[in-house]
C-alpha cells in the first residue's frame, strides 16, 4: 500500500458522505502538547482546537473560546490538514511503541466539524491512531460522521440535572445526552470522561443519575479527572474572572470514594486517564 | 540486607576521604634502589608494584567477605607522583576547600614536602609534558579552549573482558614463557623492548599473586583467633579463595569476585588511571559461576547477594584520586566512574539478560551507593520488563542505572573496525564512553569547549577573556555576508585548536609509553602479551584516543540566533549583537530578551536550531575521527561533559543565545538548561538528529517529575520514550527523578539532604557535595511533566 503523501492538495470532496460537514483544509488551533500520557491510550500529542459552546466554570483551557474568533492573537494560529499532520507525526516512534497517536481537543473540536473531518481522515489513510475529545454539545451529523472516521471518542459527562448543568456551563445538557445515545447505537469506542470538580459534579445523586444513565449504555471505560487549579494563571493572565477561585481539589479519599461507586456498579474507572 | 552488610554500607558511607603517604614513600624508596637504577623501564615499572604489593599495609575490615584495599584503610587516597607531584599548596587546598576535599594530616604534609617532592620535583610525568608541550598548546588549555586529561592521571577508560574468569596468572605466566621464548633477536629489532616488557608482565604477576597469598596468611591468623566459630569457618574460606585466585582461574562466584578484586586493586595502585578499573559485564561474566553454584548445592541465591553487596562496598571504599586546579574543575567528584554494565547482547546477538541481571539491579537499588556506577545495555532483544525494572529504580530519584542503546553502541564500534564479537561483547564505561571490553586502549584525552570557539569566532580569533590574540583572525562579523560566511570562520578557528590538542595528544601519549608504562595492566588486556607492548605503546588489540565536545546545546543556540536575527529576518545588526555581548548584556535587556524567547532554540524538535546540529558536529566530526594517534590506532570523537560545562562556562563569554559572560554552558548533547519547552519527545528527536553512530558515545541527561513514573502506566511510558529515542540510533539517557521543590528544600537546608543523591552528567553525585553553579544548573534543567 502507498502512504497518501501529505501534499497541500485540497480535500477529497469524492469521500464526503452526503450532508457532511463541508470539508475544511484549514483550521484553529491554539496549542499543541506532545508526550501526552491522560487523552487515551499511550503516548499522544493533543492538538487543541479553538471554540467551545459551553463556558463551564472550571475549564482549564478558558483560551479555547476567549481567543476564538479573535485574528492574529498570540497563541492561536491557523494550520493546514496536512502541516498539522507533519507536525504531529513527528512523535511518531513514540506513537508506535506505546500504542498512542493524535488526540484532537479543545476548546470543542467539532465547533470545526470540516476541519475535524478531514483531520481524523488524513490520520486514518496514514495510519495514525485518533481519539476525539468531545463536550457532546455538537450537531449531530458532526458527531456520526467524526465518529465514523476516529478510533475513540472521549466523551465528556458532567452534571445529569439539566438546570443545574446550564448554571454551571451556560447551556442545558439534553443534546449532550442524546448524542451519548446516538453514539451508543454505533461501533465507536467511547470512554466517559467525568471532571470532578467540588461541589459541582461530586455529590452522589449526580453520580448516582450518571451511573444510572451509563448502566444503560454500552460504555465502561470511565476517566475520572479531579480538578486542580493548574488553570489559575490562566485565568489571571487571560484578564476572566475565576468562578472557582478558593476551590481545594478533591482529597485523595473523595477520589477513591468515586472510584470505587463506578467500580461497585460494574464501570471500569480510571483516575486522571 | 544482612546485618553485615549494613554495618559495611555504614562504615563506607561514614569514611572520611583523606591522604595516605604510603604509597609515595614505597614508589621514592623503590626509585632510588640501585635495582631500580639498573633496570629498563618497563622494569622500573615492575620492581615498584612489587615492591608495593609485597610491603603496602593490608586492611581487613570487620565482616568483610571480599578483601583488598588500595589505601592502609577504606577511603585512604594515595598520591601518584611519578604522574603528578603535589605542592604544599595542592595539599592546603585539597584539605580545606568546601567540596570534595581530601583531609591532609601533618605528617602526610611533613614527609610529602620533606622525602617525596624533592625526589620527583621535575621528573614527574606531568612536568615532563608540560615542558615538552608548545605554547600555543599552553595558551589555549589555558584560556578554557580545551582541558587535558593525563596531566594528573593516567589514561584510563579500560574495561576488563573475560580473561581472568578463564585463566589464572600463572597461565599468563606460561603464555609470556612462550612470548620470550619466541623472540628472535636476529631479526626482530625491537626484540629487547618486547623482552623487558614482557619480563616486566612477568614481575607483576607473581606480585600480585604475593599480594593475595599475604591476605591468606592474614585471613588464616583472623581465623585462628576468631571466637565465633561462623566467621571462623567463612575467614578459613575466604583465605582459601586468596590462595586459588588470582593464581589459578576461578571456579566458584566468590572466587570469581575476589580475582576481580585483586586486579581492580592491582590497575588502581600501579597507577591512577581515568575511570579506575571497571569489571564491565558483570552479569555475563558472573553467570556460570552463579549457576554452576546453585546446581553444586555450594551457593544460594541469598549468599549470591551478599557477596555482590560486600563487592559494592569494595568500590564505595575507593574515593577518585585527588584531582586539582582544571583536574577538578572538569571532574569534580568523589566517583571514579567504575561503571557496572548488565542487559545487552551475547557473543552470538542473542539476548544475554539473566536472572543475574534483576539481581545485579536489586543490589544496585538496595546498595544506593555513588560508587561503583552502574548502566543497563538495552538492546531491541532485551525483554520490556527489562526497561521497567529499571524504571523502578530509577523512579525513586538516584539517577542510576543509566540506560544505553546496545545496537548502537555494537554498530559504533564496529564502525570504528572492532570484530562483530568483539563489540558485542564491549559496551560503555566511564560516563557513556563506548569501547570493546578486554582488548582496547580507549583514551579520553580532554574536553572540548565549543562554545569557547564561537566566542572567538565572533571576535576575530581575540580573547576577550584574557585579552589575547588565542585563534587565527578569520574577520570582523560585520563583514560576513552570509551565514555560511560566518560558519567557515567558525570552522576555520575549530580546525586551528583541534590541531593543536591533537598534536599535545600525540606528544603525551607518546611520553606515557615511553617514560610509564603499564605492565601489571598489560598482562590482563588482550593483546598486549601476544604483541610483547605494552598497553600505553599500543600493545591492546584496539587503541582509540577520544576528544569530548562540550556545550553542543550552547553553540547550536548562538549559531541559530545568529541565523534567525541577523540573517534571516534582519531585526538586528551585528553592531547591535556584538556591543550587547561586549557589554554582557548589561544595557541590552531588550535584546537578551529576544535572545531567550523569541530565537529557535535546539531541544524542540525546531528545525531552524535543529538543523545546525548536525552540520556543527560533522564540521567537529571531520575533523578528528580517523587522524591517526601513536599508538597505532585513530582519534574518535566522544559528546559529553562530566562536570566540565560549568568550568567551560565561566572561562567563555557572552554568547548570542543568551548566555551571560561566566554562565554554565550545556552539557552532554543536552539542550541549553530550561530552553527545551515542548516536553520530552521534543527533545529525543531534536538529539537524535546528528549520527551518534559517529561516535563513541553521547551523553542526554532527562529531568522528570516522579509523578511520571508513579504508577505502571507510566513505567509503560517511560519504557516506550526510551525505546522510541533508541529507534533512532541514540546512544544514551539517563533520568533525574526529582522535584524542584526537593532540590530547593536541599539547598536551603543541605544539612537534612546529605543523602540526596542526584544525577550530574554521566554519573550520580550527593546534590550537597556539588559546586553552587552546578546545584544551580542541576535545577534550571527542565523538568518534564505529564500533561
Amino acid at each position: 500500500m502507498v502512504l497518501p503523501t501529505l501534499s497541500a492538495e485540497s480535500p477529497r470532496p469524492g469521500n464526503v458522505a452526503v450532508n457532511s460537514p463541508p470539508p475544511s483544509r484549514t483550521g484553529r488551533i491554539f496549542d499543541i502538547k506532545r508526550f501526552s500520557t491522560h487523552d487515551g491510550p499511550g503516548i499522544r500529542s493533543t492538538v487543541f482546537l479553538t471554540g467551545c459552546p459551553l463556558r463551564c466554570a472550571w475549564c482549564h483551557n478558558p483560551e479555547a473560546f476567549v481567543l476564538h474568533g479573535l485574528r492574529d492573537s498570540p497563541g492561536v494560529r491557523e494550520v493546514t490538514v496536512p502541516a498539522l499532520v507533519r507536525e504531529l507525526e513527528r512523535d511518531l516512534p513514540y506513537f508506535d511503541r506505546s500504542g498512542g497517536g493524535v488526540t484532537i481537543s479543545g476548546g470543542e473540536p467539532l465547533c470545526q466539524p470540516g476541519f475535524v473531518c478531514e483531520l481524523l481522515r488524513t490520520c486514518r489513510d496514514r495510519e495514525l491512531h485518533t481519539a476525539l475529545d468531545t463536550c457532546g454539545l455538537v450537531e449531530p451529523k458532526a458527531l456520526i460522521e467524526a465518529a465514523a472516521l476516529t478510533d475513540l471518542i472521549l466523551y465528556d459527562l458532567k452534571v445529569m440535572d439539566s438546570a443545574a448543568h446550564a448554571a454551571w456551563t451556560g447551556q442545558p445538557n439534553h443534546t449532550i445526552l442524546e448524542n451519548l445515545q446516538r453514539l451508543n447505537d454505533l461501533e465507536v469506542a467511547v470512554w466517559i470522561r467525568l471532571p470532578l470538580i467540588p461541589g459541582v459534579s461530586d455529590d452522589p445523586r449526580n453520580l448516582d443519575a450518571m451511573i444510572a444513565r451509563l448502566a444503560a449504555t454500552r460504555f465502561r471505560r470511565v476517566s475520572i479527572l479531579p480538578y486542580h487549579r493548574i488553570a489559575e494563571a490562566k485565568y489571571q493572565r487571560l484578564g476572566l474572572p475565576n468562578k472557582l477561585a478558593g476551590v481545594e481539589p478533591p482529597s485523595v479519599e473523595r477520589i477513591e470514594d468515586v472510584r470505587a461507586r463506578f467500580a461497585a456498579a460494574g464501570f471500569d474507572p480510571h483516575i486522571g486517564r | 540486607m544482612t546485618p553485615r552488610i549494613q554495618a559495611l554500607r555504614a562504615a563506607t558511607l561514614a569514611a572520611v576521604p583523606r591522604i595516605s603517604i604510603e604509597r609515595a614513600r614505597i614508589v621514592t624508596a623503590t626509585a632510588k634502589s640501585a635495582a631500580y637504577q639498573q633496570a629498563s623501564i618497563p622494569m622500573r615499572r615492575a620492581l615498584v608494584f612489587k615492591e608495593l604489593m609485597e610491603t603496602k599495609q593490608l586492611h581487613l575490615g570487620e565482616g568483610e567477605l571480599i578483601v583488598g584495599e588500595r589505601g592502609p584503610a577504606p577511603a585512604a587516597v594515595p598520591t601518584y607522583p611519578e604522574v603528578c607531584v603535589h605542592t604544599a599548596e595542592d595539599f592546603a587546598v585539597l584539605d580545606s576547600r568546601e567540596k570534595i576535599p581530601y583531609r591532609v594530616d601533618e605528617e602526610t604534609r611533613r614527609i610529602h614536602l620533606e622525602d617525596i617532592r624533592p625526589f620527583w620535583s621535575g621528573l614527574s610525568q606531568r612536568e615532563r609534558m608540560f615542558r615538552e608541550l608548545p605554547p600555543e598548546w599552553h595558551q589555549a588549555y589555558e584560556a578554557g579552549i580545551f582541558t587535558e586529561f593525563q596531566e594528573q592521571r593516567g589514561p584510563g577508560h579500560t574495561v576488563l573482558g573475560d580473561i581472568i574468569y578463564q585463566k589464572g596468572f600463572l597461565d599468563l605466566k606460561l603464555e609470556i614463557r612462550d612470548a620470550i621464548a619466541a623472540l628472535r633477536f636476529e631479526s626482530d629489532p625491537l626484540a629487547y623492548d618486547k623482552r623487558e616488557q614482557l619480563r616486566a608482565m612477568d614481575l607483576c604477576a607473581d606480585a600480585l599473586i604475593r599480594y593475595a597469598q599475604r591476605h591468606a596468611e592474614r585471613l588464616d591468623e583472623l581465623a585462628a583467633a576468631e571466637t565465633g566459630a561462623e566467621r571462623a569457618a567463612e575467614l578459613r574460606t575466604m583465605a582459601a579463595v586468596c590462595r586459588k585466585v588470582p593464581a589459578n582461574a576461578p571456579e566458584t562466584f566468590h572466587e570469581a569476585l575476589q580475582y576481580y578484586w585483586f586486579v581492580h586493586i592491582g590497575v588502581i595502585t600501579e597507577l591512577n588511571p581515568w575511570d579506575s578499573f571497571n569489571p564491565g559485564r558483570l552479569d555475563q561474566h558472573l553467570w556460570p559461576f552463579y549457576q554452576q553454584g546453585l546446581e553444586r548445592g555450594d551457593l544460594t541465591e541469598d549468599q549470591a547477594r551478599e557477596l555482590l553487596q560486600a563487592f559494592w562496598v569494595k568500590f564505595h571504599n575507593h574515593p577518585a584520586p585527588p584531582k586539582v586546579g582544571v583536574t577538578a574543575q572538569e571532574s569534580g567528584t568523589y566517583t571514579d566512574f567504575a561503571l557496572i554494565n548488565v542487559g545487552g547482547v551475547k557473543p552470538d546477538g542473542s539476548d544475554a539478560v539473566n536472572d543475574l541481571t534483576y539481581i545485579i539491579l536489586d543490589v544496585i537499588e538496595e546498595m544506593r551507593l555513588l560508587q561503583p556506577s552502574s548502566m543497563v545495555q538495552v538492546s531491541k532483544k532485551n525483554p520490556d520488563r527489562l526497561l521497567r525494572r529499571v524504571g523502578r529504580i530509577v523512579r525513586t530519584g538516584f539517577g542510576q542505572p543509566s540506560i544505553f542503546n546496545t545496537d548502537a553502541i555494537i554498530q559504533e564500534l564496529i564502525r570504528q573496525g572492532k570484530s562483530l564479537e568483539d563489540a558485542r561483547r564491549g559496551g560503555c564505561s566511564g560516563c557513556v564512553e563506548s569501547g570493546a571490553f578486554g582488548r582496547e586502549a580507549y583514551f579520553l584525552s580532554g574536553y572540548f569547549n565549543l562554545p569557547k570557539v564561537l566566542d572567538l569566532t565572533l571576535h576575530d580569533g581575540f580573547d576577550t577573556r584574557t585579552g589575547q590574540q588565542l585563534g587565527p583572525h578569520t574577520g570582523e562579523p560585520r563583514e560576513f555576508r552570509s551565514f555560511d560566511d560566518l560558519f567557515a570562520a567558525f570552522e576555520q578557528q575549530l580546525k586551528y585548536f583541534i590541531d593543536i590538542k591533537i598534536r599535545g595528544n600525540n606528544l603525551i601519549e607518546t611520553m606515557f609509553g615511553k617514560y610509564l608504562p603499564a605492565p601489571f595492566l598489560s598482562l590482563v588486556i588482550d593483546d598486549c602479551i601476544a604483541n610483547g607492548r605494552d598497553y600505553h605503546q599500543g600493545g591492546a588489540r584496539y587503541n582509540t584516543t577520544y576528544i569530548q565536545g562540550v556545550g553542543l546545546g550552547t553553540v547550536t543556540d548562538g549559531l541559530a540566533s545568529i541565523q534567525h536575527h541577523i540573517y534571516q529576518n534582519a531585526g538586528c545588526s551585528w553592531e547591535d549583537l556584538l556591543a550587547a555581548l561586549d557589554a554582557d548584556f548589561t544595557g541590552h535587556e531588550d535584546l537578551l530578551r529576544r535572545f531567550l524567547d523569541e530565537t529557535p532554540k535546539y531541544g524542540n524538535d525546531d528545525d531552524r536550531a535543529d538543523a545546525l546540529v548536525p552540520r556543527i558536529f560533522d564540521s567537529f566530526w571531520g575533523m578528528i575521527d580517523g587522524r591517526p594517534n601513536v599508538r597505532g590506532g585513530t582519534h574518535r570523537v566522544d559528546m559529553l561533559p562530566t562536570t566540565c560545562h560549568v568550568y567551560f562556562g565561566k572561562v567563555t563569554g557572552a554568547l548570542p543565545d543568551g548566555k551571560r559572560a561566566g554562565e554554565t554552558v550545556s552539557e552532554g548533547i543536552s539542550p541549553v538548561q530550561g530552553a527545551d519547552r515542548c516536553g520530552p519527545t521534543a527533545v529525543l528527536n531534536s538529539a537524535a538528529k546528528f549520527d551518534h553512530i559517529k561516535t563513541g558515545g553521547t551523553l542526554l541527561n532527562q529531568k522528570l517529575t516522579p509523578q511520571l513514573l508513579a504508577d505502571d502506566e507510566g513505567l509503560r511510558h517511560f519504557t516506550h520514550l526510551v525505546r522510541g529515542y533508541f529507534s533512532k540510533d541514540a546512544h544514551h539517557i539517563q533520568f533525574n527523578v526529582v522535584t524542584r521543590e526537593t532540590l530547593l528544600a536541599a539547598l536551603a537546608h543541605p544539612e537534612k539532604h546529605r543523602d540526596l543523591i542526584v544525577r550530574v552528567a554521566g554519573y550520580s553525585d550527593y546534590f550537597v557535595n556539588l559546586t553552587p553553579e552546578l546545584q544551580q544548573e542541576i535545577i534550571r534543567r527542565t523538568e518534564q511533566e505529564a500533561f
